[in-house]
């Protein structure tokens, strides 16, 4: 009978002995879609991305990050009555790519919801195609959001992004500001 | 939320006068959303939009009659027309589809 029920409950009494996973593992991937706001030279829209966490101690994780910014076609730069070359892009306008890292700290949380604060400094490729204006930016970002793990090894969650930082375009241009505001749902999971 | 509001305040944030639909200075239409108004009526050319009456026109402008119909900046006195640069003044001009109306013109 022993023999019988043993292989039974074994795998139960393992999960039993095991401790919980952590909320934050000290590795993970994952994956955000969101909007961007965009104006005047900073590109906004669909925007997606990744992120990499690695612990680096009990409150914090470097987190590595890509985004992929995709707004509309809509060509918004002229000459203004001075005969200076100005953009005046709407919110959902334009092309950005970044690639950047940062630091999250994540806070005591309840429930399984654990919040937390992200600072980060990204190298963008940006471009306006239907005014032929493009560059690049160093885009300062501070954020913050909130998670939960839905299983062991999947955490899904929300989070809101504050962009700002100087860029540098082409067309004359030259050296502009740049400011956004962004949201996204993130889902991400455990790295083994 | 007082962040997500300032940062909604600076994008919504827009200082130009003019745009690519109209003021904007112009060479040929493809620097324009329509078209470039140019010659010595609008000097450093002027992006417009064509017309028929006001209602075509945005806020600010009226439907001239001159070009086929165009709209532009109206005004009360030269002043009014200075932003635009020198050589634009206020002037009367035919209205469309009738009447008259005061217009910075070069």
């Amino acid at each position: 009978m022993l023999v019988a029920i043993a292989p039974a409950i074994a795998p139960a009494i393992a999960r039993a002995d095991d401790p919980a996973p952590p909320d934050v593992a000290d590795r993970e991937i994952g994956a955000v879609v969101g909007v961007a706001s965009g104006s005047r030279v900073t590109p906004g829209g669909l925007r997606i991305g990744g992120h990499f966490l690695y612990q680096l101690d009990d409150e914090d994780w470097f987190d590595g990050a890509v985004g992929f910014t995709f707004g509309g076609g809509t060509a918004a730069c002229f000459r203004d009555r001075s005969d200076v070359y100005v953009c005046d892009h709407g919110l959902a306008d334009g092309f950005a790519a970044d690639l950047g890292g940062g630091v999250r700290r994540f806070f005591a949380g309840q429930g399984g919801f654990r919040p937390y604060a992200r600072l980060a400094a990204s190298l963008r490729i940006l471009r306006f195609g239907a005014d032929d204006v493009g560059g690049f930016g160093i885009p300062l970002a501070a954020g913050a959001g909130v998670r939960v793990r839905v299983s062991d090894d999947v955490a899904v969650g929300g989070e809101a992004t504050l962009e700002l930082g100087p860029a540098w375009l082409g067309h004359g241009l030259g050296a502009e500001f740049e400011h956004g505001f962004a949201i996204g749902a993130l889902c991400e999971i455990t790295l083994p | 939320m007082r962040v997500i509001l300032f940062a909604l305040a600076l994008t919504a944030c827009s200082s130009e006068p003019v745009s690519r639909s109209i003021g904007a200075r112009c060479d040929v239409s493809s620097e324009c959303d329509e078209r470039c108004l140019t010659g010595g009526d609008f000097p450093g050319g002027f992006c417009s939009i064509s017309c028929d009456n006001n209602t075509g026109c945005p806020n600010g402008t009226v439907c001239m009659n001159d070009q086929g119909g165009a709209c532009v900046f109206t005004c009360a006195a030269d002043p009014d027309c200075a932003f635009l640069g020198a050589g634009w003044t206020c002037k009367e001009v035919d209205a469309k589809p009738t009447g008259k109306v005061m217009v910075c013109r070069g």
